[in-house]
């Protein structure tokens, strides 16, 4: 250590030299520091098309996509049904044709988060979907890999805590803290601020103000008619999409926190008077094969369903499998012909848990 | 509340507001209280243990004061000097001598119950402990007088903007200011103190946070990550460093200049010295002097012939880095230190004692240095001496794979060399106060667009926090 070496004692307090004068001329200071901020505040305009998403987050991305789709059937009169469930949910469930097939069902909505467990589904319907879409009815689908405890951690899937540190999530729940209002304002009135995220990538921001453009994610937003193309895309990865599944369901156990979640959100949504309906999501073959305990954690997944469902008395959706192997896209996530099997089929057990008699739901215009 | 953190920006102005009404002992109750707030708004359970060593130091000042017995007087500073390394001893080092204990007899063949006594450690007890390890040396070597007002003492070991994570403070310096009338701030100091507070912002938000996924991720994945990325993160993580702990010293500085009250600097542009020597006097300089002055002047510095001297600065290396955390790789950190600086003092290298401007044909050397401080900063940053040795690995190996994060590396990397030539050049922390109002004001609107950007989340806590 040569600073033990040095002849001095330690260094005394450093006063700063005095300014000199031109430091003390405020106005213009002032003009060039507003000058720079609102040259930036321009300089991100300009570019703003083509910096594609202002989330970097995937799940930032689809939860900021699946806000507008909320806020816009909010404007509309909101939903009669609302999906909850992980992407296998959102590829097998087309809301337009729920709609249309139901003799009940005035409009759905299908609320999918890619990779969400329960619990993560659970804050996104209590903070946002329900009070926004006021359903009549709330369709949660799940798979093994929802209700694995562990399932989101060791798989790097988004967790609960994820959910809660989400930009868009702070940014949209009106009642939040007075910052995070504050802050949705401001970025809904500067590009500087929406596009934050984007911006800390500086590679990427000079290629777009280079004229770049960004890809659009459209294609990951609407799954139906597309889920082999999305299988296909996330399994060229080296099987990483596969390795993903197969981290997901590892430690296999539905006894602990998502269980406890779904059981939670079930009497929340009683509370609130609204029809909940399980739906037991059809996989394929090879799933099983994914679960460490292979048919055994199925079972035991499939019995953890009917206890819960028995508890609460909430009616089980579960379609026998057989119709459904050869429509899958990959091992859980149905082609367009599945998903439209299934979602007749979810049409008809809407109809007899609603259509008792009760007015159909409102449709959006 | 973090100095990044909105209840700071809020909990300063108003302890500023009335600040500024009181006279000086009124000044002083206010500064205890609001650094014990200030503390136990992190973790109320600790007041008591700060309040205890205080009050203890506080006593043995006195005693070692009034008496003239020599005898007694040792014994009182022994006293002292024992109860404060006894409190940062067990609260920060049970853990890992238990554990390292456990395992060494594990090698041995002899299982030892593992301890299941888990301690907390109480933020800031390596700064507060040596604020009061330093006032018990000056008042033994009658360098300064012992303080008769305990609520100026305990200010001087409490004081907020300095008591989480620095500059540590120094009695001879920092208590004579507690002691005397302060005045408030001029324009200029106010000025200076304010860009500082921003400036400290602007490196720990924009500069450190921003670094920190990048080194975060090629740690975590060190095993298999490129060899070119896991260099990327190693770089990644020596200039968030040191974003993060001088912008805490600027933010430290800055609130504590507000308050009439000067700190030491505690960095002058360290990724600009040619020499790790000249590297550990401008890197957190308010613990190497301490070291020196508390540790390494005792063992005899360098009066004692060669080997003696590369004994005293390889012991203090090694006690500087486990001073900083209870593990081996701050241990090998340190050593590595020690090394470097013991092979420069063999080879007589250090010649950058007195030379202060920084030139072109520094170059080569600041650059080797730097690669030598990066080399250490792995053992510093990696969780365990094995992911420290897969890093190392990865590198060497040159291990291919993809690599992300670079263009951030380059460009923070860029941004730090440019505040510290440029503090260098004009012998400022705030450099650019000197300049045109028409380019300082830019200089505020790219902190500002900076921070705007680099806005949203949750704040991210300083890493000397932990220490």
């Amino acid at each position: 250590m040569a600073i033990l070496d040095a002849p001095t004692t330690p260094e005394l307090p450093v006063r700063e030299a005095p300014t000199t004068r031109r430091g003390r001329r405020v106005v213009p200071v002032l003009v060039a520091l507003l000058a720079v901020v609102v040259g930036a505040e321009l300089g991100v305009r300009a570019i703003a098309d083509r910096l594609g998403p202002p989330s970097v987050d995937q799940f930032d991305v689809f939860l900021e996509q699946s806000l507008e789709d909320v806020d816009r059937l909010q404007r509309a009169g909101g939903a009669d049904v609302v999906v909850l469930g992980s992407s296998v949910a959102g590829y097998a469930i087309d809301p337009a044709r729920l709609a249309e097939r139901s003799r009940v069902v005035g409009s759905a909505y299908n609320a999918w988060l890619p990779g969400a467990g329960v619990r993560v589904l659970r804050g996104y319907a209590e903070e946002i979907l329900l009070d926004r879409l006021e359903p009549r009815a709330v369709v949660i689908g799940v798979t093994a890999r929802e209700l694995n405890d562990k399932g989101a951690t060791s798989a790097d899937l988004p967790t609960d805590s994820q959910y809660a540190q989400s930009t868009v999530r702070r940014g949209a729940i009106t009642d939040g803290r007075l910052l995070d209002r504050i802050d949705r304002w401001a970025s809904d009135r500067s590009y500087l601020l929406r596009y934050r995220r984007r911006l800390r990538e500086p590679a990427q921001v000079l290629r777009h103000a280079l004229g770049a453009r960004a890809a659009e994610p459209a294609d990951l937003r609407t799954p139906l008619g597309d889920a082999t193309q999305h299988a296909r895309t996330l399994a060229e990865a080296n099987g990483r999409y596969r390795a993903l599944e197969r981290e997901a369901l590892a430690a296999f156990s539905v006894r602990g926190a998502e269980l406890a979640a779904l059981e939670l959100l079930i009497g929340e949504l009683r509370a609130r008077g609204i029809v909940t309906v399980l739906l037991d999501l059809p996989v394929a073959a090879p799933y099983v094969d994914l679960l460490p305990g292979g048919a055994a954690d199925l079972a035991r997944f499939e019995q953890a369903l009917d206890a819960l469902a028995a508890r609460q008395g909430v009616p089980l959706v579960r379609v026998p499998h057989g119709p459904f192997e050869g429509s899958f896209a990959d091992w859980s996530h149905l082609d367009a012909t599945g998903a439209a099997r299934l979602t007749d089929e979810l049409a008809r057990e809407l109809d007899v848990v609603l259509g008792d008699g009760r007015p159909a739901g409102r449709r959006p215009s | 509340m973090t100095f990044n953190s909105l209840q700071y920006a809020a909990f300063l102005p108003l302890v500023l507001l009335v600040y500024w009404r009181l006279r000086h002992r009124g000044q002083n109750v206010l500064l205890l209280v609001a650094s014990y707030a200030f503390y136990a708004a992190w973790d109320p359970r600790f007041v008591g243990l700060m309040l205890l060593t205080t009050v203890s130091d506080f006593a043995v000042g006195i005693g070692m004061e009034r008496s003239t017995d020599d005898r007694r007087r040792r014994r009182l500073f022994a006293t002292s000097i024992f109860l404060n390394l006894a409190v940062l001893g067990f609260f920060k080092y049970f853990d890992f001598f238990a554990d390292s204990a456990t395992a060494l007899f594990g090698t041995l063949g002899l299982d030892l119950p593992e301890s299941t006594l888990r301690i907390l450690l109480p933020v800031g007890i390596s700064f507060y402990t040596f604020h009061g390890i330093s006032y018990t040396f000056d008042v033994y070597r009658r360098e300064i007088a012992a303080e008769r007002n305990l609520v100026t003492f305990a200010v001087f070991v409490a004081f907020f903007p300095q008591l989480v994570a620095g500059p540590i403070g120094r009695a001879h310096l920092q208590l004579e200011q507690f002691r005397r009338p302060r005045t408030a701030p001029t324009q200029d100091d106010a000025a200076s103190a304010v860009l500082l507070i921003l400036q400290g912002l602007v490196k720990k938000v924009v500069i450190a946070d921003s670094l920190a996924p990048v080194a975060n991720a090629a740690f975590a994945d060190a095993g298999s990550a490129s060899g070119v990325q896991l260099l990327v993160g190693v770089y990644a993580f020596a200039f968030q460093i040191y974003g993060d702990f001088s912008g805490y010293s600027d933010i430290a500085r800055g609130s504590s200049r507000l308050l009439g009250v000067e700190l030491i600097r505690n960095f002058e542009q360290p990724y600009l010295a040619r020499t790790v020597t000249e590297f550990w006097r401008r890197w957190h300089i308010s613990l190497s002097t301490w070291l020196r002055d508390y540790l390494y002047l005792p063992l005899g510095g360098n009066r004692g012939g060669a080997a003696r001297t590369y004994r005293n600065l390889l012991l203090v290396m090694l006690l500087g880095g486990l001073w900083h955390g209870a593990a081996w790789t701050f241990v090998v950190w340190g050593g590595l230190h020690g090394a470097f600086l013991v092979a420069e003092r063999a080879l007589r290298l250090d010649r950058s004692g007195t030379r202060s401007a920084f030139q072109l044909r520094d170059v080569p050397a600041a650059f080797l240095t730097f690669q030598l401080v990066c080399v250490a900063w792995i053992f510093f940053r990696a969780s365990s001496l094995a992911e420290a040795g897969q890093v190392i690995a990865g590198i060497l190996s040159m291990r291919p794979g993809p690599v992300t994060g670079a263009d951030v590396v380059l460009v923070m990397g860029a941004l730090v060399l440019a505040i510290q030539l440029l503090q260098r050049g004009t012998g400022r922390h705030e450099a650019f106060v000197h300049w045109r109002p028409a380019l300082q004001g830019a200089v505020y609107g790219t902190f500002v667009v900076g921070l705007l950007v680099f806005s949203g989340g949750a704040p991210a806590p300083f890493i000397y926090f932990q220490f």
